[in-house]
């Protein structure tokens, strides 16, 4: 893993946010007053475009799939800059989208969501053999199938809910897998999103309320967004899952929905991507799950792939088609603003040595 | 203009509209740097510099650089009147050329990429003429100059009297051809007679190109429309993409498959279109092309181009991932990265990762200096729960923990306090007698009379003072007054210990209505000219003093100098200036309203107060309602405003009944992705300890067999084990009992360096020391072999004697098998 130093220049791009910064150099000492920041990274191996890597809940292990068709593990050591390849899981037969670590409560399991219409959920074993030498095999433990186009995207649910994964596909439906009596269980949903549903994302377990009187019964909800350029949640109700409300706003294919995490903020909130060069960050002040409000984060050059909260959801990070990374903060005076843009100047950086 | 890079020297770069011009790509100062006369900046790191040139043929209406290794620069030229032309850009122009039999135009040359000795040419239509000519350019003398050799005859000839609109070669041996307008024709050349292998039927037959990743895949053009073709299944297209103006320009991105761009008359930008995700069941619904459009970035000290310039021509790089330059109509050249979708995600850890280029992730961990800008709550938690935030017996050292956040310093040192003040005087106070944590509101026995209002059973003894001549001199007293005013850090004994500023030193004195002190404490600080000023004090209604005063003492800035004068000020008893200072603490405004306002004033004051720290989530509410049911809203509103999930959970945890504090299971969440086990059991510990319901019951335990007591779980009696098993000891004075207990068949981690503290109290026993580590004495330790152990300091005094395991039936030497366990006697 090598470490290179990135700068940060504090540069007013954004006229209507207070404060944003860029990156703009690779090399150090340049700029006197910027904040050099430490980027760590891996050469992950794979032969063509890498489309998602995730780090798992400990933040020791590392999954990364690939237009190879294959999806790599890795164990990682990110303070001591150190990881070492582990497997290279191959079943796909087409590009692999997204991958997802399952809570390490459940063994180490990892869901994996192709173009070949197949999510394959990988279990590791570990082996002794009769040296005494650990071997860690990876194994496809389940194949569902049920798909009839491409599956654009996995999430694991809360692990209080135990094992379910949801899954969102081009054949406009969703699946919710989940493990029950030592046996994968399918619940389709239907036509969830006309022409195709692009991500999944699960609403925390736990409606993070420290204030007891007016708590909620537990429900288990995840949104979805689709090229219907609709934002939908869905809400588990006698085994079958509703649609229970549906967010407009966006005008083309919605990318990437992410919920925000529990561990911060009471107030649910989910940021949405989109191809019309925008994240909206809807929240859901009443806490009933139904009324949301639309908040515009930014209208970006071109369109955004994805976005992703920090541990407590008060940071934003998106990553847009101008290949640039931007970090989105709260403040207090309830306005989004701009933190730091970054990595442009990373590949720029990368490809002038190619 | 048009332009190429080069195939081979892939940091050359063609260029061609009058003359023909070869540029060399460097690296340069990135903008705002000025380059050297003749460099042009295309990129922010890149520039070129011409390096050749060739005027002998003005306007070539089409050029293909050679793709071979051999011909150093050697590029092929189509003109108008049918010739092609090969040259390179040498001292002495090298050239060959290969002329048809009827003059017209070219209208279309390519090298085949995988056999670059052929040429394939596509002309105009001609009477008794082919118009698609294949060139072996092996053939014939080399180095002819000036004189066109007429032997040179084309190795292939297609389509007599038919117009070639377009060629394009597919892998070694295959060649595409639009023609007439009307069909696109697929030849295979591998025979020596060339056989038409396939015939699509349409108007797109300008610009074929075939995809280089992906060879079955073609593009052409006509009109408006983009039409995209599957050469395994030709007969109609694969995808339609329409555009809004009439198309000139197509090309596949060469490094990665399904990527093709298009240009527009009369546009500034390139279409992209990505068809990769458009192959399977395109029967219902539409194809998912992505469509993005990339506009060139131009920097503004570039004059001659805005992002409204009309775009001739654009060239994808050969090798160098998603790298395309665009030229305009005056030449304007610049690069731009059509970028992937970026990957990205937030790890529990608090790692951020995205994908760069192809294969590279990058990550920012929570260790850099990023979080620190971002003022990330979650790095600073794991840092605050790594120095046991939270786990300090005392509450006020828990403070030391959160050193940055002098709000929660302060908080935890109160708690403190309050804890300390409660236990001495809750005998005196009835209010206060069943809280450990009381604030305000709870010993000034306020109770909500569930309208919204509040009432309160508060009688305080009203004083009148005459210790100066202060018209308002009434003050109230109760002992609950004074409680609060302790809890606000108040003592009349000593001002002088008091913490802050010497001005609010002497407000405070003033407010005790100590006049002669607070000039005192003032003259002593470099506040001597307040302290004249206060000295003039005169409470006549008309003085020039009091006017004076009144007039200035809005504009100065010390908040504890403004609260004095508006003290002195009063006229009305009211204090409403002093009391809605937002300037000087809570705790100060407190203080001051429980010696001057009459009990209803005093519990109105302090519902407003409370109703408002709670709408601030502000933490210094929590003397006013202490750690009580009352203060739930204002963590919740706090918790709400800085996601500070840790301290709420642990202030819960330490000083709110269990019920309250079970929400705390978050943080522990928290603690378990950072691997910080041992904060995450101790929690689990405080958190249950006021509910034995919720300490779970063991499953397993293991027991120390000389003594009895169980080590796994404190407060659960040994497994009493008959004595008469263990029959072959017969030491008296320790009754040995040693066995395999269950947990001992277990695997159990080694006992070097990863004993598990029983918790147990210290062992009596102190004449074998380990090392500088009694406690040592009573963790737990096993054999490696035989699995049987117990309290370290048992297997001493056994093993000083024996040699055996004290196991009955286990002939195991455990002690000479196990040489860290040999203690020193």
């Amino acid at each position: 893993m090598d470490r290179k130093q990135v700068l940060l220049d504090y540069v007013a791009s954004y006229p209507d946010h207070q404060l944003s910064l860029l990156v703009a150099s690779t090399e150090s000492g340049r700029m006197s007053s910027s904040t050099a920041f430490t980027v760590a990274t891996v050469d992950t191996g794979h032969e063509d475009m890498i489309h998602d890597a995730q780090m798992d809940f400990l933040g020791t292990k590392l999954a990364t799939c690939s237009c190879d068709k294959t999806v790599r593990v890795f164990d990682v050591n990110i303070n001591h800059g150190s990881q070492t390849f582990v497997a290279e899981l191959k079943g796909h037969e087409g590009p692999v989208w997204q991958v997802a670590w399952a809570h390490p409560r459940y063994d180490t399991l990892l869901a994996s969501c192709s173009y070949d219409r197949k999510v394959i959920i990988w279990k590791e074993t570990t082996e002794i053999k009769p040296d005494g030498k650990k071997v860690v095999k990876w194994d496809a433990s389940f194949v569902y199938e049920g798909h009839d186009s491409s599956v654009n995207s996995v999430c694991w649910a809360p692990p209080e809910w135990g094992l379910m994964l949801a899954c969102g596909s081009s054949d406009s439906s969703i699946t919710v897998l989940s493990y029950v009596n030592d046996r994968w269980v399918a619940s389709k949903i239907p036509n969830a999103h006309t022409l195709g549903c692009n991500a999944v994302t699960w609403a925390p377990a736990q409606a993070p309320s420290f204030d007891k009187t007016n708590e909620v019964q537990p429900v288990k909800r995840f949104a979805s967004g689709g090229c219907d350029n609709l934002v939908k949640i869905w809400r588990e109700e006698n085994d079958q899952w509703l649609e229970e409300v549906k967010l407009e706003g966006h005008s083309d294919w919605v990318r990437d929905v992410a919920w925000s995490p529990a561990a911060g903020l009471t107030r649910m909130k989910i940021a949405s991507s989109s191809q019309d060069r925008r994240v909206i960050i809807w929240t859901n002040k009443e806490s009933d799950g139904i009324s949301w409000t639309p908040e515009p984060l930014h209208v970006f050059d071109d369109v955004v792939w994805h976005v992703s909260w920090n541990f407590v959801g008060d940071v934003l990070a998106v990553s847009g088609g101008d290949n640039q990374v931007s970090l989105w903060k709260k403040r207090e005076t309830d306005s989004w603003e701009c933190i730091s843009d970054s990595s442009k100047s990373c590949i720029q950086n990368e490809q002038r040595t190619l | 203009m048009d332009l190429q890079w080069s195939p081979i020297l892939t940091d050359q770069l063609l260029a061609w509209s009058q003359e023909i011009l070869l540029y060399q790509s460097e690296d340069c100062e990135p903008l705002p740097a000025k380059l050297r006369p003749g460099c042009t900046r295309v990129s922010n790191q890149k520039a070129l510099t011409v390096v050749a040139k060739l005027s002998d043929y003005p306007f070539p209406k089409v050029i293909d650089a050679y793709p071979g290794t051999d011909g150093e620069g050697m590029i092929a030229l189509g003109l108008a009147n049918g010739k092609v032309i090969l040259s390179t850009f040498g001292s002495t122009v090298v050239s060959k050329e290969f002329v048809p039999k009827h003059t017209r135009q070219v209208n279309s040359l390519q090298w085949n990429r995988a056999n670059p000795n052929f040429l394939a040419v596509g002309l105009d239509k001609a009477r008794s003429d082919y118009a698609v000519s294949i060139w072996d350019v092996t053939l014939g003398s080399k180095y002819v100059n000036g004189y066109h050799s007429d032997v040179l005859r084309p190795k292939i000839e297609l389509g007599i009297s038919e117009t070639a609109n377009s060629v394009a070669w597919v892998q070694a041996r295959s060649l595409l051809v639009g023609m007439n307008g009307k069909h696109i024709k697929l030849f295979d050349l591998r025979d020596s007679q060339p056989k038409l292998s396939n015939t699509a039927t349409t108007k797109a037959v300008f610009g074929i190109c075939v995809d280089n990743v992906c060879n079955h895949r073609v593009a052409s053009f006509a009109e408006n429309q983009v039409f995209v073709w599957d050469t395994r299944n030709f007969e109609k297209p694969f995808l339609i993409l329409n555009h809004s103006k009439h198309v000139s320009k197509l090309g596949w991105c060469p490094t990665r498959a399904g990527l093709l761009a298009c240009l527009e008359k009369d546009s500034s930008s390139i279409t992209l279109h990505d068809v990769n995700h458009a192959v399977m069941s395109t029967e219902e619904g539409e194809p998912a092309v992505l469509e993005r459009r990339l506009t060139p970035a131009y920097p503004t000290e570039l004059e001659s181009a805005d992002s409204t310039t009309v775009l001739s021509s654009f060239a994808w790089h050969p090798t160098e991932e998603h790298l395309i330059t665009t030229a305009t109509f005056n030449g304007v050249m610049w690069s731009s990265f059509v970028y992937e979708r970026l990957t990205l995600n937030w790890s529990p850890t608090s790692i951020l990762g995205w994908s760069d280029g192809k294969r590279m992730i990058n990550f920012i961990d929570n260790t850099d200096e990023l979080y620190t800008v971002l003022d990330d709550i979650s790095v600073k938690m794991k840092h605050r729960a790594k120095n046991g935030y939270g786990l300090k017996a005392q509450l006020r050292d828990n403070g030391t923990t959160v050193e940055d956040d002098e709000d929660l310093k302060n908080l935890w040192t109160w708690l403190d306090f309050c804890k300390t003040l409660t236990e001495k005087e809750k005998n005196r106070l009835p209010s206060i007698s069943t809280v450990t944590f009381p604030g305000a509101q709870t010993v000034l026995k306020m109770e909500s009379n569930g309208s919204g209002g509040v009432t309160s059973t508060l009688k305080s003894e009203i004083i009148n003072n005459s210790s100066f001549d202060l018209r308002n001199s009434k003050t109230y007293r109760s002992d609950e007054r004074s409680f609060v005013q302790q809890l606000c850090g108040w003592s009349v004994e000593s001002i002088h210990d008091l913490q802050g500023t010497p001005t609010r030193k002497a407000a405070i004195a003033l407010f005790h209505l100590k006049l002669r002190l607070a000039i005192k404490i003032l003259n002593e600080s470099d506040n001597s000219i307040v302290a004249m000023a206060i000295a003039g004090f005169s409470d006549d209604q008309n003085s020039l003093w009091r006017e004076l005063a009144l007039s200035k003492f809005s504009a100065l800035s010390d908040p504890y100098i403004r609260a004095i004068f508006a003290f002195l000020t009063e006229a009305d008893s009211n204090y409403e200036t002093i009391l809605h200072e937002s300037e000087l603490t809570v705790a100060d405004r407190l203080g001051f309203a429980c010696s001057f306002l009459p009990d209803a004033k005093l519990v109105n004051f302090v519902q407003d107060i409370s109703n408002d720290m709670i709408k601030k989530g502000n933490l210094y509410g929590i003397l006013l309602t202490g750690m009580t049911p009352q203060s739930i809203p204002l963590l919740q509103r706090y918790l709400n405003l800085t996601a500070d999930v840790q301290s709420v959970a642990v202030l819960a945890i330490r000083t709110m009944a269990s019920d309250i504090a079970s929400s705390a299971i978050l943080k522990l969440d928290l603690l378990d992705s950072w691997k910080l086990w041992d904060e995450r059991a101790e929690f689990d510990i405080l958190k249950n300890r006021n509910n034995p319901a919720l300490i779970p019951q063991p499953e397993v335990t293991v027991s120390c067999n000389f003594c009895g007591k169980s080590i796994s779980a404190p407060g659960v009696p040994g497994i009493g084990r008959s004595t008469q098993i263990f029959s072959r000891f017969i030491t008296t004075d320790v009754k040995l009992k040693l066995s395999e207990t269950l947990a001992a068949l277990l695997h159990m981690p080694t006992t070097h360096g990863n004993h598990s503290w029983s918790g147990t109290e210290q062992p009596v026993v102190d004449m074998y020391k380990i090392g500088a580590c009694p406690e040592a004495l009573s963790w737990y330790t096993w054999c490696q072999t035989c699995r049987h152990g117990g309290h370290t300091v048992h297997l001493q005094q056994w093993f000083r004697t024996q040699a055996e395991c004290p196991v009955s039936g286990c002939t195991c030497k455990c002690i000479n098998l196990d040489r860290v366990l040999e203690f020193p006697s």
